[in-house]
């Protein structure tokens, strides 16, 4: 029950409390969230990823409450994006309590958002997450003492092992029903009142401290200091990261490609013992389309599912063990001579399970420059609804173990676009952000947080991919079909023809007409290039027939050609609508889709022309 | 142990909400490689930060043998 608010106003219901989460990034706020709401609120270690309010309905002791989730703010008085979204609402939406989550261990700092709160004269509420780690660290706190001095309630909890929950919603609840419902109010005037009692909160903070907060007398995290010292060390963090990725990614591989093969039988088995036996009694024009167009287009895709499950599970422990944002430390240096910083990088590697998501996540930059070239960068990043497309050929095309060598150079080549492009266009894009960024403690991802959240992105994709697929399928299986009576992707067809006409661009890349109509598709999602070259081919892959079937007409180095062009066009339809919302302009999401054309088809050029020359083909 | 911050409002905002400000005891944990970030501790938080915003901080070295920078 969330949905996603594209402005800040909600919709109010009456007798509905209203409660907003406040808290800075990194304090396990979604986490929270998700537990309260048992909403699939997405989580992350990266500061400021959860961009869009989400919002649940839930009943607390017969109250009826609405639950929002703030972005993760540093300071209510901020100069950043989310931190502005948060004053909007606050100074337009009727609260009845603010719930503020603060990380126990590092309360030394964050207590100056809850004072900040307070200033506000807001109702409120002070959950201290993350009471594991503050034990592990030695910080101790004394509730009451802090209760007492705040004037507000203090409960100390841990999100992610799901302690205190329910002393939380019952305090909740506790508080609410102190205030009459409708008696939800609005800050007014809220930045002059901050900025006059600014001066007043390092003075307050010190003394409650000192009164309620006991610290350790030494720095006890041993763990992420031995780790670190090996992760990020100067010389050899680096070349251990790209190891750990890589042995991430021949991981994923090892167990996810058998587990796509059998799959993939599974399916073909039904539609051709279960399906075409029930739908033989059907007009053979509707039955073929059912079996050799839906199912086979569905089927194709369905079959990649665990592979991309295992992916979003990887990354999930990449995220949650606080690995990733080492990996923006270690590559900022880099970055940084790109015109870009370790976020990008960050950013960019989230773009290898999707890019809608990793676009939306540069909104944590604030300098415009920055952002688009960033923005400009990710579409390359080699997402999974690519690396569908590219197992499968690398499979018909190449043996196992120079197929493995096939996707390495695909994501190295991934790796360069986006060098190259921003190096070319790092000059129109300027910015000279500084670059702030918290480091947690290494931390144990919990499995079933990394399996939600793997889950609910593979759910997202197939609904994705589903919509899509349907719709590209029915299109490529028309083209195919009109006008009637021509022989199903004949010269004649529709595709035949859109593919000769094609033929003066894309044959000097090695692309032929058939080859077209999945590249034309796949303009729209890459989830259809695989379906769609099932439909065109009329074969099954997972049979192994369309593997045969494309082998015996397109050469090993048509292939690679088309996988490179592949990579380097216009991801999806989705990515480029939201570069078009996100970046607000339609000049420059041209030229990203633009650019991205380009780039492709030289590459693609350069490659089948030298491979020509070789005599390799 | 910081003494100034002359640094633009967004920022100070941001290294004050993450605990850096006039008075406190920072200390630089590491240099990244090719000139690349300082990781740093400052309480119970730990961050990274560019070399050029961290040259913007002004330090009072805790220990005279460390020439800040």
């Amino acid at each position: 029950m969330t949905h996603c608010l594209e402005s800040v106003g909600v919709v109010l219901v009456p007798g509905q409390a209203t409660v907003a989460v406040v808290g800075m990034p990194n304090t396990g706020k979604s986490t929270l969230f998700t537990q309260l709401t048992a909403a699939h609120a997405h989580i992350g270690n990266w500061p400021g990823l959860t961009v869009d309010l989400m919002q649940a309905e839930l009943t607390l002791e017969g109250r009826s409450v609405q639950l929002v989730d703030l972005p993760g703010i540093y300071d209510l008085r901020g100069h950043s994006e989310d931190e502005a979204v948060v004053r909007r609402f606050l100074e337009s939406t009727p609260v009845e309590l603010v719930v503020i989550i603060l990380n126990a261990s590092q309360i030394d700092r964050q207590l100056r958002l809850a004072l900040q709160v307070r200033q506000l004269g807001l109702p409120a509420l002070v959950l201290l997450n993350m009471a594991d780690e503050a034990r592990r660290f030695g910080v101790g706190i004394d509730l009451d003492e802090l209760a007492r001095r705040l004037e507000l309630p203090v409960l100390l909890i841990s999100a992610k092992y799901r302690q205190g929950l329910g002393q939380a919603r019952h305090a909740i609840a506790k508080a609410l029903a102190a205030s009459p419902s409708g008696a939800g109010c609005t800050v007014l005037d809220l930045e002059p009142r901050l900025a006059a009692a600014d001066c007043d909160l390092a003075a307050a903070m010190g003394p409650i401290l000192q009164a309620a907060v006991t610290f350790p007398a030494q720095w006890r995290d041993a763990l992420t200091r031995r780790l670190d010292r090996w992760l990020l060390h100067p010389l050899l963090g680096l070349p251990i990261f790209l190891l750990v990725m890589a042995l991430m990614f021949q991981a994923i591989y090892a167990l996810g490609v058998p587990m796509q093969q059998a799959l993939g039988a599974l399916i073909d088995h039904f539609s051709r013992f279960v399906l075409a036996p029930a739908l033989a009694s059907w007009p053979p024009f509707l039955s073929a389309f059912i079996t050799d167009g839906l199912v086979l287009g569905i089927g194709t895709v369905s079959a990649f599912l665990p592979v991309i499950f295992l992916f979003f599970l990887a990354m999930g422990v990449v995220e949650d063990s606080g690995y990733l944002s080492r990996a923006a430390f270690l590559m900022d240096a880099f970055m940084e001579r790109l015109g870009l910083d370790g976020r990008s990088f960050v950013l960019s590697l989230m773009g290898f399970g999707c890019n809608v998501p990793a676009i939306l996540g540069t909104r944590v930059m604030r300098s415009s420059g920055l952002r688009l070239l960033s923005m400009l960068i990710i579409p390359f990043s080699l997402c999974s609804a690519r690396l569908n497309v590219f197992l499968f050929m690398a499979s018909v095309f190449f043996s196992p173990r120079q197929g493995a060598l096939v996707i390495f150079g695909l994501y190295l080549l991934s790796f360069g676009a986006s060098i190259l492009t921003a190096l070319l266009f790092k000059g129109r894009f300027a910015s000279e952000e500084p670059l702030v960024l918290e480091l947690p403690p290494y931390r144990l991802p919990t499995l079933p947080q990394i399996w939600r959240r793997a889950w609910a992105e593979v759910r997202h994709f197939w609904f994705w991919a589903r919509r899509f697929i349907i719709f590209g399928v029915v299109g490529i299986w028309l083209l195919n079909n009109l006008p009637f009576g021509v022989a199903p992707a004949s010269a004649q067809s529709l595709s035949g023809q859109l593919g000769e006409l094609l033929q003066p661009l894309l044959a000097p890349i090695g692309i032929n007409p058939r080859l077209t109509v999945a590249l034309v598709f796949g303009f729209i999602a890459k989830e259809i290039v695989l379906g769609g070259l099932a439909v065109i081919y009329g074969q099954t892959a997972s049979s192994g027939a369309l593997g045969h079937a494309l082998a015996s007409e397109v050469s090993w180095v048509q292939a690679v050609s088309f996988m490179l062009f592949t990579l380097l066009y216009t991801p999806c339809l989705s990515t480029v609508a939201v570069i078009r919302t996100e970046s607000k302009r339609l000049g420059f999401t041209l030229f990203s889709v633009l650019w991205s054309l380009v780039l492709a088809w030289l590459v693609s050029f350069c490659f089948y022309q030298l491979a020509a020359l070789v005599g390799w083909r | 142990m910081v003494t100034a911050l002359t640094v633009e409002a967004g920022l100070r905002h941001r290294l004050e909400a993450l605990g850096i400000k006039p008075g406190q005891q920072v200390k630089v944990l590491r240099r990244g490689w090719w000139s690349g970030p300082i990781h740093l501790r400052v309480g119970m938080t730990e961050l990274m930060l560019r070399q050029i915003d961290a040259a913007r901080i002004e330090v009072h070295s805790a220990d005279p043998s460390r020439v800040p920078r």
